[in-house]
């Protein structure tokens, strides 16, 4: 009876062992893009927030990719800015 | 222009209206669903009466007496009325009511001040706008504070003409302020003005409301984009799920609100993509089909979406979604790979429009996963049936009803065409009657909402002082629509009913306000106010038996506040109140108003 068991666990084990499945492949490190543009650290400090208020008017599409990329910063700066300079004088209403 | 050009731009602009208005319920369907939905009302055990409220409180905001459909009609089968009323409203859920907003537009503009500065505060004066015009004039304001502020620091100190340009430079500044927190404020009244609007069983402002609270922004932090989310939501409301998922993706209020906008390679932010997975999709935040790799590496294939400023014109400035391809992450990635249910999901490089088009299919991938599925059907589930049952939400994420993509008009109908939506529930919680029908409860803003539209408070009430006041409540209360802060959103469940909530209920809500909106017309003459009130005294007085005030309580019920079916009430209650009355002012000082307190403070009222 004991032996009956101990080769039903066996097989179960075996078999539980056989499904498995193997170890999922591992992500692909992600690569970085090739261009790399000299850019301001995302905490760096931007200075005072008047001088970003004026929106960054979309521009055409720049064939020179670090060109877009310092678009998108200065598009956060502005946005940025917006919110300081329209909190700083929350008491008004 | 020609005529002909005139027709064809005239067909043209129609054309997309009837794509978008036949999906939540197309022709095809139609029938079936009436016939279905019918089927399930006349099964119910309950009365006609109870079957109306619910449908009002499930699908709309509670019943507002004087609208159509509040009522089954005096002849006619009643539930084919109801179903009519439904099915109507579930055709046209995606059609938006602008209602709302032109109101509280019309009674608060005077102008477009872009060049005027001092500007007076109206509060919403920006309902009826989009989120390009709140922008361009908070902007504008801003641009010229700057620019003012260089002139004033290119001046000599002793200049006499500083003191004048420095308070012109303050001005601008506040009025960029004033412009940014009417912005702000808009958001908030147009979500609640239009469910105070709403029509009964309004089920395109219901699900407005669910969506936006699935996709919650706070006006707060995104002030001037979150002015017209919601109308983004509600026209893709009968669309498919994957389809709103990507426009929600790529509108400026979710991308202020989670930071994807300032999302770059090397920059990357997570902020957009935890979330996404964690509440937009699957629901899941215990890492079963993601895992924190996962979390970097869906943000970085949706890096560089972000927002640009057109500027057609002076003073105008439209923001949409830009793709930043300089700002990209466009290396091949795999995905959900190592999550303990993941299923690996392999994206090449890319860059340009194929980059957008990749981030796309992975927003794709999200919203047709099993998770996905059963997260949105369970949500779904608890907002209109008040109960998630583990069966009724396999067959919601199953193919036959989900679809490709999540095809939501398919979806409610599902939902809608239930026993578990109509049939009585035996449950009994001692508190209510043994109904389905109210075993959820109000949550502030619905409490609110439902108690406005059921003392028939006119529409111009949005712009009252008081409003504003209910505003601060709602707010300290954890609900104030559209400046909900947590990503979460506010919870849909049974967490809202507290003793603090019955306190503020009593206390702030209920100071005079909803009863002097009251009026009744006993005669030839319509009563209101202190009139109105002067009225049930005097009744009261004439005739203080048990069962004359039992009749006054049913008329009130019936004829003031006009719920029927909380009439049965005043079998117990209104003598018990205006005995609770006379004994603290010595006479039956304010009837009606102890009345209807009790109506809308009672434990039926306060549940849907």
């Amino acid at each position: 009876m004991k032996l009956t068991i101990t080769l039903t666990l066996t097989v179960v084990a075996l078999l539980s062992a056989a499904c498995v499945p193997d170890a999922p492949p591992p992500a692909d490190v992600p690569v970085e893009s090739e261009v790399r543009c000299e850019m301001p650290a995302a905490d760096a400090v931007r200075g005072d927030a008047l001088d970003h208020a004026e929106a960054p008017v979309a521009a055409a599409r720049a064939a020179d990719p670090c060109a877009e990329a310092r678009e998108l910063v200065a598009v956060t700066d502005h946005l940025d800015a917006l919110m300081e300079l329209t909190e700083e004088a929350d008491d008004v209403e | 222009m020609s005529n002909d050009k005139l027709v064809a731009a005239a067909l043209l602009a129609l054309l997309p209206t009837f794509a978008v208005h036949a999906e939540c319920l197309p022709a095809a369907s139609r029938t079936t669903f009436r016939n279905a939905l019918l089927a399930q009302l006349r099964r119910s055990t309950v009365t006609p009466d109870e079957l109306y409220r619910h449908a009002h409180d499930r699908l709309g905001f509670g019943t507002a007496p004087h609208r159509a459909g509040a009522r089954p009609p005096e002849t006619g089968d009643p539930l084919v009325a109801l179903a009519d009323v439904i099915v109507d409203q579930l055709a046209s859920a995606d059609v938006v009511d602008r209602g709302a907003d032109n109101l509280l537009a019309r009674i608060t503009r005077t102008s477009t001040p872009t060049d005027v500065i001092d500007l007076d505060a109206h509060p919403y004066r920006h309902a009826a706008t989009g989120m390009a015009e709140a922008y361009s004039e908070i902007q504008v304001y801003a641009r010229e504070a700057s620019a003012l502020r260089k002139r004033i620091d290119a001046l000599p100190a002793s200049d006499p003409r500083r003191p004048a340009l420095e308070a012109r430079f303050q001005a601008f500044r506040r009025s960029a302020t004033i412009a940014r927190n009417e912005a702000r404020d808009a958001a908030t009244a147009r979500a609640f003005g239009t469910a105070f609007m709403s029509a009964n069983a309004d089920v395109g402002a219901t699900l407005t409301e669910f969506w936006a609270n699935h996709f919650n922004v706070d006006a707060e932090k995104v002030v001037w984009p979150a002015v017209d989310y919601r109308t983004m939501l509600q026209r893709g409301a009968c669309g498919r799920f994957d389809t709103l998922l990507i426009k929600v993706a790529k509108h400026p209020a979710m991308a202020m609100y989670l930071d994807n906008f300032r999302s770059r390679v090397g920059a990357i932010n997570e902020n957009y993509a935890r979330e996404l997975m964690e509440l937009h999709t699957f629901g899941d935040d215990l890492y079963r089909y993601y895992q924190q790799s996962d979390v970097v590496g869906v943000a970085r294939v949706l890096s560089g979406w972000s927002i640009a400023f057109d500027h057609p014109s002076a003073d105008v400035y439209v923001p949409g979604f830009r793709f930043y391809a300089g700002a990209h992450d466009g290396a091949r990635i795999t995905l959900f790979a190592g999550a303990p249910r993941g299923v690996a999901l392999t994206l090449e490089a890319a860059s340009g429009d194929a980059a957008v088009r990749r981030g796309e299919r992975l927003l794709g991938y999200l919203a047709d996963h099993v998770g996905t599925r059963r997260n949105i059907c369970g949500k779904l589930s608890r907002r209109l049936i008040g109960d998630a049952p583990t069966p009724l939400i396999d067959a919601c994420a199953a193919d036959a009803v989900w679809g490709t993509g999540g095809d939501l008009g398919s979806i409610y109908r599902f939902f809608l065409t239930r026993p578990e939506m109509w049939q009585a529930s035996p449950a009994d919680d001692g508190l209510v009657s043994g109904h389905r029908y109210y075993a959820k409860e109000k949550n502030p803003f619905e409490l609110l909402v439902s108690a406005y539209r059921a003392v028939r408070m006119p529409n111009t009430t949005l712009t009252q002082p008081f409003v504003r006041d209910n505003f601060t409540v709602l707010r300290q209360l954890g609900l104030l629509p559209a400046q909900t802060p947590p990503p979460t959103g506010y919870k849909d469940g049974n967490v809202w009913l507290s003793s603090g909530l019955l306190l503020t209920w009593n206390q702030q809500l209920f100071t005079g306000v909803i009863t002097d909106a009251l009026s009744y017309r006993p005669a030839n003459r319509t009563l209101r106010g202190a009139e109105l009130e002067a009225y049930f005294v005097q009744r009261v007085a004439a005739d203080p038996s048990a069962s004359a005030q039992r009749a006054l309580g049913t008329t009130i019920a019936r004829d003031v506040v006009q719920y029927p079916d909380l009439a049965v009430l005043a079998d117990t209650f209104y003598p018990a109140l205006v005995e609770s009355d006379a004994a603290r002012s010595g006479g039956a000082r304010a009837p009606l108003r102890s009345y209807v307190h009790g109506l809308l403070g009672h434990a039926n009222f306060l549940r849907k």
